[in-house]
This record gives C-alpha cells, sequence and structure tokens, in this order.
C-alpha cells in the first residue's frame, strides 16, 4: 500500500526481490543479456510510472511486473535489430548438462515454438508461478492457461519427436 | 516423454543458456527515477486512440500502393547468391573486408534459418516479415498490413567477429542482422547502421 502512494522504500523493497527473476524470463526471451537488463530497467521505471496501478489486495506485485517485462520483451523483439536474426553464444564449458545431445534438442525444440508458447513454458515450469498468476502475466484467463500449456507441451513433443527422427 | 519427465528437461534447456548478471538489483535501483510522478491514465489512452485512427485512415489509404507493391513483389525472381552475398557485405563494416562468407542459404517460406559455426556457435533466424509503415504513423499490431518474404541469409566469420545479415530475396534489400563475438566488444563488431532513407516496408519479426 506504501508502494503504491509513492514510498520510495516500499517501492524498493518489493521491487528488489523480483529483479533476477524478471532478468531471467527477459533472458530466456530476449537471449541477449545487456537487452534483458534494459527490459528488466524498463520494467522498473514503469512500474514505478504507474505504481497507481499496484492492487495491495493481490497479495503481490509479481504478476503485474512480470507482465510489464514480457510486454518489453516483446517490444524489443519487434524492434529491427533485433530479431530478424539472432546470435547465440556457444554454451559455456563449465555449465553442467546431464545430457547435452537430448538438453540440444530440447533447447532447438523450444527456440521453433511460437513467443508465448516459449513465455507461458518459462513463467510454468522454470520461474513456478501458479497458474493464476501465469495467467495475470499473460491477461488469459486460468482455463486458457491450462489450455495453453496443454497444446504447447504437445507441440514440443512433437517437436522433439521430430528432432529424433531422422 | 511424459509430463514428469518434460518438465525438468524444459527446466534445464532454458537454464542453459541463462547467463548471471550479479548485481543488477543494485544498478536498476540505482537508475531509478523516483521523481517521477505517476503518469496521467487518460491522456495515454487518448494519445494510444489518436495514433490507431490515424494509423487505420493511413491503412486505408495506402491500401492501394501497398496491393500494387506486393503484386510486382509476387512476380519477381529472387536475386542470385552472389548478389545476396554482395548486398549482405555492404552491412559490415569496412564493406565486409576481412569478413569470409560461412554460408549463405535461400530462406523460401522466411522461416527457420539454423547453422552451428566452426566455433559452436548457433545462428538462428525467425519469422521474418515486413510490413507496411507510414511514417510518422508508429508501427501497429492490429492496424498495420503485414507479409512474409524470402530472404537469404548469409553467415560471416572475421578473426574478431562474426555476423548473419538477411537480405530480401526480391529486392536485396537489408533485412536485418546480428552480430557479435567472444574476443571483440560489442561496438567492433557492429553492423554498418542502416541509411536513414524512408521506407514504407520494414522488416519486422513475427
Amino acid at each position: 500500500m506504501r508502494a503504491r502512494r509513492g514510498d520510495r522504500k516500499a517501492f524498493e523493497q518489493v521491487l528488489r526481490p523480483l529483479i533476477q527473476p524478471a532478468y531471467q524470463l527477459a533472458l530466456a526471451m530476449l537471449r541477449e543479456r545487456g537487452a534483458a537488463e534494459d527490459a528488466v530497467q524498463e520494467m522498473a521505471l514503469k512500474a514505478w510510472c504507474h505504481r497507481d496501478r499496484i492492487r495491495p489486495e493481490l497479495g503481490t506485485i509479481r504478476p503485474w511486473l512480470f507482465a510489464i517485462v514480457a510486454n518489453e520483451c516483446r517490444m524489443a523483439r519487434r524492434q529491427r535489430w533485433w530479431s530478424v536474426l539472432r546470435r547465440r553464444d556457444a554454451p559455456a564449458q563449465d555449465r553442467p548438462e546431464v545430457d547435452p545431445d537430448a538438453s540440444f534438442d530440447m533447447r532447438r525444440a523450444i527456440d521453433r515454438l511460437p513467443y508465448r508458447d516459449r513465455l507461458l513454458l518459462h513463467l510454468y515450469f522454470v520461474l513456478d508461478l501458479p497458474a493464476e498468476e501465469v495467467a495475470a502475466v499473460l491477461g488469459i484467463g486460468l482455463g486458457a492457461v491450462k489450455s495453453r500449456l496443454h497444446r504447447a507441451t504437445l507441440r514440443l513433443r512433437s517437436r522433439l519427436t521430430m528432432e529424433v527422427t531422422p | 516423454m511424459n509430463e514428469d519427465r518434460l518438465a525438468p528437461g524444459i527446466r534445464d534447456a532454458f537454464q542453459s543458456r541463462h547467463m548471471p548478471s550479479p548485481g543488477l538489483e543494485d544498478r536498476v535501483i540505482m537508475a531509478m527515477l523516483w521523481d517521477r510522478k505517476p503518469r496521467a491514465r487518460r491522456l495515454l489512452r487518448l494519445t494510444g486512440g489518436a495514433s490507431a485512427v490515424l494509423a487505420l485512415g493511413a491503412v486505408v489509404l495506402f491500401a492501394t500502393t501497398y496491393g500494387a507493391a506486393a503484386d510486382t513483389a509476387g512476380r519477381a525472381e529472387p536475386i542470385t547468391q552472389s548478389e545476396a552475398i554482395a548486398d549482405a557485405m555492404k552491412q559490415l563494416p569496412n564493406g565486409g573486408t576481412g569478413y569470409r562468407v560461412l554460408e549463405a542459404q535461400l530462406e523460401p517460406s522466411s522461416k527457420h534459418f539454423e547453422f552451428v559455426g566452426p566455433n559452436g556457435m548457433e545462428l538462428g533466424e525467425d519469422q521474418v516479415q515486413e510490413c507496411l509503415v507510414i511514417p510518422p504513423i508508429p508501427r501497429l499490431p492490429l492496424f498495420t498490413v503485414c507479409r512474409y518474404y524470402p530472404v537469404w541469409v548469409v553467415a560471416f566469420s572475421s578473426p574478431t567477429c562474426n555476423a548473419d545479415v538477411a537480405i530480401n530475396a526480391y529486392t536485396g534489400r537489408f533485412a536485418g542482422g546480428g552480430s557479435g563475438s567472444g574476443t571483440a566488444s560489442f561496438e567492433q563488431c557492429q553492423l554498418v547502421p542502416e541509411s536513414p532513407t524512408i521506407t514504407w516496408f520494414q522488416p519486422t519479426w513475427a
């Protein structure tokens, strides 16, 4: 409530723990560290500018902040220099991977999913958001989240099958 | 693969690309403009509404032009690989001096160019569209007419930088690109900025 009224310290207190998860989401969507950091900075600025939209009765501003960062990523991807072609750095050698081949196939399969599916999967499986919060981030109903999740995992499965079938 | 196995796989796939950003919290908080007042929603809505009306009017006004241009594009023959490489090289620093071509590929449907470079670096291309944009009206998702078009994608490498450039396969026009390197700075590897000439058909990502 204090954050909504413009209390800087209170706002910082709710914002700070959400910055790294927001960055994780932005990085997964944009795949470039600088751009992901910019998206998070924009998220913080916009949230502060629109702090009158904070709804204390919800108990968390997480879905609202993630919705802002997801929108920032969507806009960043529309920009010309972004998106048309993306370069991904070679994976770091010291990163632990259980099964590099399986991980590579999964990455490729995820890359081929539409943006909204990747966003949904990241929110649900990586950030572990409950379906209700995913719905709030995406601005859709709970039923729609479940059906989209089902369709996205089906698409992913079929792409994985295609990857392993010669 | 069942749901239980899929979930960790998805998590691992996303996390394998994670790059930590230590101290981001402090940097974000430090860069905050705390003296900003909450924005007036009403004014934003009015501005957005006015832009939408203007964009709609512009699209209707120029629909004939667009149709004619699309017709022309539909009948055109794609440019050759060497022409595409020459056009792509113009987008590199110093006209591409020091760069060699790793691969050139015509993408008829403009989707899913994928290539793994000699150093394990993955290059990828998403769906390239071009959209009718009439300056100064911004591109609005609901009102802007877009279409796919074929691209030539050319991957380049130099001792310090790598780059990939997409070229409209009908017009030879620059359709976007990316560059980077593990050794040189981002500025050193940046592509040559586009010329400031106004083009109505702007490439974009779908």
